[in-house]
């Protein structure tokens, strides 16, 4: 009889140790921030004021500063007001100077010295005013989200597969769909949860395979296949022998479905509850249906629900090693850690090991999560299924040519994470996977047949990288025509994770009549420019979308629009110029470190569930490097993010900083 | 735990006895609770939003005149029929809607009159808006505290107005500060909220096992979360008071006595299996179960958002492919002020459909409509400027007797619409001395 499981008691005992639910413990919150109050400093010198006249209040400064941003600062007292109202728009300020966006090309330009002196005041000014903290806080308790609980109730169940699409949906921050703030419960969620739990349940029932050797009614257990509780049917037992049954379940789900190990009290709990609510029907433990109860409750419970992190009671330290292992399995798996993860966790040794941790998670088929769940995000691959193409206009455009657009885009992604390949191939690949329809669409000759293959564009220079997909071209056109600002602001939000600010109100769309007699939206954009108030986001926008317009609104590679020829040439506000589509692309690829900066910024913001702040810089910083330094694989970007400080640590927790107000 | 389960069983065998009703047009409100309430001849007060985004051409718009003697404004001509059950207003504003993201600011702060903090994810802070003051005063009579429903879920990917989460433009109904009140889009879903077990084939005892295993349920995870809450700091205690607060309401909604509504409650209605592509349907299907949930007093206060602010839908059916939004901001051209208006159009006739079946709804003497206060309009004027000055505002309905429809009501200038809010709020039995950004209760809206 083999029914007490040492790692179920290792388990048991470790949690006794860590678990702080288990303990009661209370903590302090009342740490002070380091910078609440501020004392008068002497970090805005005269020497910074002199700068920042010499380079910048021309243009921000005065009674209507460009962009409404002045930099002319009275007093010390009056930067620290302003960065206290708006921290953001300084962190702008830094990041655009850094780049050498600012001044632009054509004014006079600061030495690096100089440069240097504003670089380290701001700096001064904003650590001053958000706090010397090393990184930002993550929430203690995270709801899953609707594709988080779907994949941890598959796994959890050992599923094939498990829709919960009956859940609400869950709201967008920073491009993603799990941030933690936003991840709020009504009593929508929790009805749906309870109706989702049953049909788990109704699912479980129907797919599990009966198990002779759990079924054998002498009392004697052995282990179940798989683990997982495996039902059966037509076998009443005595009340006392059926309890400890439903307990040996329990003691295998509990830990799983919690995710870490659970106290003996914990599962005294759930059989409390089983025999009480079993009771209500007038039945005792039969054991199906109490098994099905307590993990159907299992299911709605907020150990399961939401993951719970442990704070420190003061400073930093790491987050203990189940912890870390769901916070790897959520990242790259969209899902909940498996047994080789929670064995790790459990003797400690998972973060010594998660290096190949990673590289075997990344070749499960788990993986694909971080195609349809960060990718798709990242990509705002989700506009391609309300993509409207005017079909008088675009009669080649049909559902089938719909999915295969978004299936080129998938398996391009997933081709550089399974490959480990470098992500500056979203960039400048020559190669994209094609079927006979796609290839048609794009004028790629060889191509027959439904099925998708890798494709070698290097005599194709129409395409190549994910700019020229059609998913992309479409998703980022209105219905009726192209939107070089549509496809320059998608650019920015994605590729460079530098989204420009929303234009002002009163501004009506483009001109199509104006367009068409002048000869094209190119033009009509040129006319828009000229007007100052526009001119400072436009031309960071335009270039990008107006060097695409060789692509019409479904992606198709044109030379006229109209009886006009196209013009995709243009110039970068930094003044480089390109010639056409082809050259435009060589500059694209030059944009590496920006491009590298915003990956590693959106990855980061999907790894935590949370936005970046000011204090986050120097870690994408370095993760920056790393990454370079290792060829801009994808595994080392992930390996530098889960290295990093923001992925082992938590904070204790500090007074809650800087809400603007 | 267990006293409570074993009443509760008792309370479901004394219950499970269906009284056949007549449906429909003679039908009073059904709850034990309500019946016990109200007085004979006597019907409560009922109070539903109804939202539209992205503004309206306000040539059109506006209506003229002022009293009883008005001429509806072209886009509202569909409303001519219950002309006598409207008020129109002119010049409400909600000032506090103004922001660098205006779609994402005009939605929370229509039915709170109060800006939100500008964040893309971290730190949200919207307010808690008038329809939950109501649902929290007056909810404990009815199953649904309130309901929250929609015909748009709003953005799921990508980026919305620059620096603003999502959550801001896409809900319209706050239960506090920090957490939406979703509303529910998929009529199958909000069909099984309503009447779940009576029209599916289910029997009673199916459907009383699982009311009773999910209140054994709620009462083990309460302990639970309240475990969690003893431990976690004040940040991360709302999401626990979230979860307790969810688990509350379930609870009161299982508890309630059963509706007992004869078959086809649903007059006739079969339970929706898909969201339906067209506007006018999914609509017309979310108006019905409303109106049912009204009738049988499964509710007293509701909002209805016909779409999300900024949102994007095309609508072919009105014959052009070009979006909502886009629209919206014509830029004075008249191609696109014509498509703008066929969509407020379209919009305003299926809000007719919803009024007319309330005024077909006989309530004692009157109607169904008599006894609501059914406000229709959004938090923009003109969409082109995204101006808050002079929103468009209807309101339908006698409420029971407190208004005097049939006018048109021209208001000072920049009259704070938390002015109407409060006095609706005041109607439905929550008394504030303010709200947002109100002055003062609205005088004139009886005669």
């Amino acid at each position: 009889m083999k029914w007490h499981n040492t790692l179920l008691a290792a388990l048991i005992a470790t949690a006794a140790s860590w678990g702080p639910l288990a303990r009661g413990e209370t903590r302090d919150t009342t740490l002070a921030s380091p910078a609440t109050t501020s004392q008068a400093r002497t970090t805005f010198t005269p020497a910074v004021a002199t700068l920042l006249d010499k380079y910048c209040t021309d243009c921000h400064g005065g009674d209507n500063p460009k962009n409404n941003l002045s930099l002319e600062f009275a007093s010390e007292q009056e930067v620290q007001l302003r960065l206290k109202s708006d921290s953001k728009v300084f962190e702008h300020v830094v990041e655009r100077i850094r780049d050498g966006e600012m001044p632009p090309k054509k004014k006079l330009q600061p030495s690096d010295a100089e440069k240097k002196i504003l670089l380290t005041w701001a700096d001064q000014e904003l650590t001053s005013v958000l706090g010397a903290r090393p990184f930002g806080q993550v929430a203690r308790i995270r709801r899953l989200t609707r594709v988080e609980y779907a994949n941890t109730v598959r796994d959890l169940l050992y599923f094939d597969d498990f829709k919960a699409e009956d859940l609400p949906p869950d709201d967008i921050g920073y491009g993603f769909n799990n941030i933690a703030d936003l991840l709020t419960v009504s009593t929508s969620h929790l009805e749906r949860y309870l109706a989702t739990a049953e049909l788990a349940m109704a699912q479980l029932d129907k797919t599990a395979k009966v198990s002779t050797n759990w079924a054998a009614a002498d009392g004697t257990y052995s282990e179940p296949d798989n683990g997982v509780f495996l039902p059966i049917r037509n076998v009443k037992l005595g009340f006392n022998n059926n309890q400890v049954r439903v307990r040996m379940v329990l003691e295998k789900f509990l830990p799983r479905a919690y995710r870490r190990p659970v106290t003996p009290a914990e599962i005294d709990q759930v059989m409390e509850f089983a025999r009480l609510s079993l009771a209500q029907e007038g039945e005792s433990f039969i054991r199906p249906k109490s098994a099905y109860a307590t993990l159907r409750a299992a299911l709605c419970s907020p150990y399961f629900l939401y993951r719970i992190e442990t704070d420190p009671t003061n400073g930093i330290a790491p987050i203990n090693e189940y912890e870390l292992a769901s916070r790897l399995s959520y990242f790259l798996w969209s899902s909940m850690p498996d047994d080789e993860l929670f064995g790790l966790a459990e003797t400690n040794q998972l973060r010594t090991h998660q290096e190949e941790q990673i590289s075997r998670m990344l070749k499960d088929p788990k993986a694909r999560a971080l195609t349809e769940n960060f990718a798709e995000q990242w990509l705002h691959l989700g506009g391609l299924k309300k993509a409207a193409p005017d079909p008088k206009l675009f009669p080649a455009f049909d559902e089938q040519l719909r999915q295969d657009m978004g299936e080129e885009t998938r398996r391009f992604v997933t081709h550089i994470i399974e490959g480990n390949r470098s992500i500056m191939e979203f960039l400048n690949a020559d190669y994209t996977f094609l079927n006979e329809r796609l290839a048609k669409h794009y004028g790629v000759p060889g191509v027959s047949g439904e099925e998708f293959r890798l494709v070698k564009l290097d005599k194709q220079r129409q395409r190549g990288g994910l700019l020229t997909q059609a998913s992309i071209l479409t998703l980022s056109s209105p219905p009726t025509r192209t939107s070089p600002v549509k496809r320059g602001v998608w650019v920015l939000e994605t590729l460079f994770n530098n989204p420009p600010s929303p234009p002002p109100a009163d501004v009506p769309p483009l001109d199509e009549k104006a367009a068409g007699a002048t000869g094209s939206v190119r033009h009509v954009l040129e006319i828009h420019r000229e007007n100052a108030q526009c001119a400072g986001c436009h031309s960071r926008i335009d270039p990008y979308g107006l060097a695409l317009e060789n692509y019409n609104a479904i992606g198709i590679w044109r030379t006229k629009e109209g009886d006009h020829y196209i013009d995709s040439s243009g110039a970068f506000p930094d003044g480089a110029a390109f010639k056409n589509v082809a050259e435009f692309r060589e500059l694209l690829n030059g944009k590496q470190a920006k491009f590298r900066k915003a990956f590693v910024e959106k990855l980061l913001i999907f790894a935590m569930g949370r936005g970046l702040e000011y204090a986050d810089d120097r870690t994408v910083r370095e993760i920056c490097s790393k990454v370079e330094s290792q060829g801009d694989r994808f595994s080392s970007v992930i390996l530098a993010i889960v290295e990093s400080d923001l992925f082992q640590k938590r904070q204790a927790q500090a007074t809650n900083l800087a809400k603007g107000n | 735990m267990i006293h409570r389960l074993i009443s509760r069983r008792a309370a479901l065998k004394s219950l499970g006895v269906t009284i056949a009703l007549p449906f429909l047009e003679s039908l009073a409100p059904f709850t034990k609770l309500q019946a016990a309430e109200a007085a004979p001849g006597t019907f409560p007060r009922r109070m539903v939003f109804v939202y539209f985004p992205n503004g309206v051409w306000m040539d059109a718009w506006k209506s003229t005149g002022e009293g009883a003697d008005f001429k509806l404004g072209p886009t509202l001509s569909a409303f001519e029929p219950f002309k006598s059950q409207m008020l129109v207003f002119s010049n409400f504003a909600d000032k506090n809607a103004k922001g660098g993201g205006a779609h994402a600011c005009t939605m929370p702060a229509y039915l709170s009159g109060e800006s939100i903090y500008k964040t893309a994810g971290n730190d949200i802070r919207a307010a808690k808006t008038c329809d939950q003051l109501i649902a929290d005063k007056i909810g404990d009579a009815t199953r649904f505290p309130s309901l929250e429903l929609g015909c748009d879920f709003g953005q799921q990917d990508g980026f919305c107005d620059t620096g603003y989460s999502c959550i801001y433009q896409t809900n319209l109904s706050w239960k506090s500060e920090t957490t939406p009140a979703p509303k529910e889009v998929n009529p199958r879903i909000l069909f099984d909220r309503l009447f779940a077990g009576v029209s599916q084939g289910e029997t009673s005892i199916v459907q009383q096992q699982r009311e009773a295993m999910n209140l054994s349920i709620l009462d083990f995870v309460r302990d639970q979360a309240r475990e969690i809450d003893r431990v976690v700091n004040a940040a991360d205690r709302r999401r626990m008071d979230e979860y307790l607060t969810s688990i509350r309401d379930l609870e009161k909604r299982i508890q309630a006595p059963p509706l007992n509504l004869p078959k086809g409650v649903a007059g006739g209605m079969e339970r929706p299996t898909r969201v339906p592509t067209l506007f006018r349907d999914h609509f017309r299907l979310m108006a019905d179960m409303l109106v049912l949930a009204l009738q049988t007093d499964m509710t007293r206060v509701a909002s209805l958002v016909m779409a999300t602010e900024g949102n994007r839908r095309s609508y072919p059916e009105l014959g052009f492919t070009e979006e909502h939004h886009g629209v919206s901001h014509h830029g004075g051209k008249p191609d696109l002020i014509e498509k703008f208006t066929k969509i407020n159009e379209h919009h305003a006739g299926e809000m007719a459909y919803f009024i007319d079946r309330l005024s077909k709804v006989r309530e004692g003497e009157g109607t169904l409509l008599d006894n609501c206060m059914i406000s229709y309009g959004g938090g923009m004027a003109d969409g082109n400027r995204h101006a808050h000055a002079d929103i468009p505002t209807v309101l339908f309905g006698k409420g029971g007797g407190t208004i005097t429809p049939g006018r048109r009501i021209v208001l000072p200038e920049e009259t704070p619409i938390c002015n109407l809010w409060l006095s609706l709020m005041d109607r439905m039995g929550m008394k504030a001395e303010r709200f947002g950004d109100s002055t003062g209760q609205l005088t004139g809206l009886t005669v």
